[in-house]
């Protein structure tokens, strides 16, 4: 049976039979700032386009002035709505408090069919 | 041996309907898929190339690996090969089983209309197979509870492909590549796909070679299921079977070509010679055991490094072992003649460094076993 899985390392040593590994435990917490800023970057980029979106909507009178700051959801929407931010709070923050249990499970039984070639033969199982 | 239809029926598309957020989801993800198997295995490599140059040797195995396990690109290499599978399933609205399992009914109901016109011979199921161990033990892939554990695994199976191979625009791309190293001045009248899956590979043949009588054999009865509506889609006729490859019930002497795509890492090394020797009993003197797998470029201990590490990130659990079987000896035990294995030089992908020398990621072998 291969040497259990570290858990320290990225290097895995066996098929993951019990918690999930971690892979990252050396990430620079520079590197996350320098992935949350790229991302932040991308967010502004698409709230400046939004901006414009509606100013031009508004420009071209698609829709009356204020249209999207004063929208008003009606009970249907506003259920849709609250409904919409828990499952979106729920997806990336639940990423921070994910636990290590693998979503697909190897049987443990695994190990009795890791044997090479060589050893099987030269055991005479072959 | 089998009826043939001179004109199958003809299904309408089995088509999952995909959001334009499932869409975009998805590509985001292949797109993280490209530049983890892209620009980052470009600055692993660099990093390791630096951590390797002062050493008075060439890195065997155990130091390469002890050199790719304190690089920061590797670390990020190995939570993206686990963890994108995760996202690419899971995600509770977009995952790839969500999506599927929102349209389930309507889905089974075309997949079972599908299967009920299929004649006796073109699709055999067997609900009372039970997989080898082997195949029960590990969810291939990280699909969760395997491929045949739920009537859609085979849809979700699938579509996941797509996002296995992303650097293919033409997913079967991959069996055309195959095909083409085949000898072209044979009749392959009867073949065989060792392990169809869903049947694209099978269907890309038929395609090709319309005179061929086609057969697939598969563990998973949804895979087939799926395979038996793309070919109706078609109007192509297959003979699809739930069969485990060590038990196969046609006679000796059946197949002029029996085709295989990345099956023989899946398989642990005490089933592979009675894999072997079935195929070998199937095939026609003179027919062609074909196909191609992952392999360790000789060598190359960073590619090597990289590729073992796939088998324990991604539940390839059995590839490990499967690089060290001597499949030439196996075949030659069995009494395959002709054997050859090269390398599939125009499969094989390296990764392009401008002004440097590409870097191997994967490697493939091309096996032609000749009975």
């Amino acid at each position: 049976m291969p040497p259990r899985a570290s858990q320290k390392n990225a290097l895995l040593e066996g098929p993951v039979l019990g918690e999930e590994p971690l892979f990252l435990d050396q990430l620079p917490n520079d590197n996350l700032v320098g992935a949350l800023v790229a991302l932040t970057a991308e967010v502004y980029i698409l709230r400046e386009r939004l901006q414009t979106m509606e100013s031009e909507l508004e420009q071209r009178k698609v829709l009356p002035p204020h249209a999207i700051e004063r929208h008003e959801s009606n009970a249907a929407e506003r259920d849709a709505r609250n409904a919409d931010l828990a499952q979106f709070t729920a997806r990336i923050l639940a990423e921070l408090g994910r636990d290590r249990t693998p979503v697909s499970t190897i049987d443990p039984r695994v190990a009795e069919l890791m044997t090479s070639y060589a050893d099987l033969k030269r055991d005479g199982h072959l | 041996m089998n009826a043939v239809l001179k004109d199958p029926p003809q299904q309408p598309p089995l088509e999952v309907h995909e959001s334009r957020d499932f869409r975009s989801y998805h590509a985001f993800l292949r797109a993280a898929r490209n530049f983890m198997e892209g620009p980052l295995v470009v600055a692993m490599y660099g990093q390791y190339e630096a951590a390797a140059a002062p050493l008075p040797a060439a890195p065997d195995r155990q130091a390469a690996e002890a050199i790719m396990d304190e690089l920061l690109p590797f670390q990020l290499y190995s939570w993206a090969f686990r963890h994108l599978q995760r996202f690419k399933y899971h995600r509770p609205d977009l995952g790839i089983f969500a999506t599927v399992q929102a349209q389930r009914e309507a889905l089974l109901e075309r997949l079972d209309a599908a299967a009920a016109s299929a004649a006796p011979d073109e699709l055999r199921l067997d609900p009372a197979l039970t997989p080898p161990p082997y195949f029960q033990y590990v969810p291939f892939h990280q699909h969760t509870g395997g491929v045949t554990h739920d009537e859609l695994d085979g849809i979700c199976y699938e579509i996941g492909r797509r996002t296995t191979v992303p650097s293919h625009s033409d997913p079967n791309g991959i069996y055309r590549l195959l095909f083409d190293t085949l000898p072209q001045d044979r009749d392959y009248a009867r073949v065989l796909d060792w392990g169809t899956g869903h049947g694209a590979a099978l269907i890309t043949w038929k395609d090709l070679h319309p005179k061929s009588e086609c057969h697939g054999v598969d563990l998973s009865a949804p895979c087939l299921k799926l395979a038996h509506q793309r070919a109706r889609e078609r109007g192509l006729q297959l003979f699809l079977s739930q069969q485990d490859l060590e038990h196969l019930d046609y006679p000796d002497d059946t197949f002029d070509l029996i085709f295989f795509n990345f099956m023989l890492h899946e398989l642990p090394p005490a089933h592979t010679p009675a894999l072997l020797r079935e195929a070998h009993r199937v095939l026609r003197p003179g027919g062609l055991f074909a196909g191609h797998e992952f392999d360790l470029r000789p060598g190359d201990m960073f590619q090597n490094v990289l590729q073992r590490s796939h088998a324990w990130l991604n539940n390839e659990t059995y590839s490990v072992p499967w690089y060290d079987t001597p499949i030439d000896a196996i075949a030659r035990d069995i009494g395959f003649t002709g054997i050859h294995i090269e390398p599939f030089e125009r499969l094989n992908r390296s990764v392009l460094r401008p002004g440097k020398s590409a870097v191997n990621a994967n490697y493939w072998n091309l096996y032609q076993l000749e009975k």
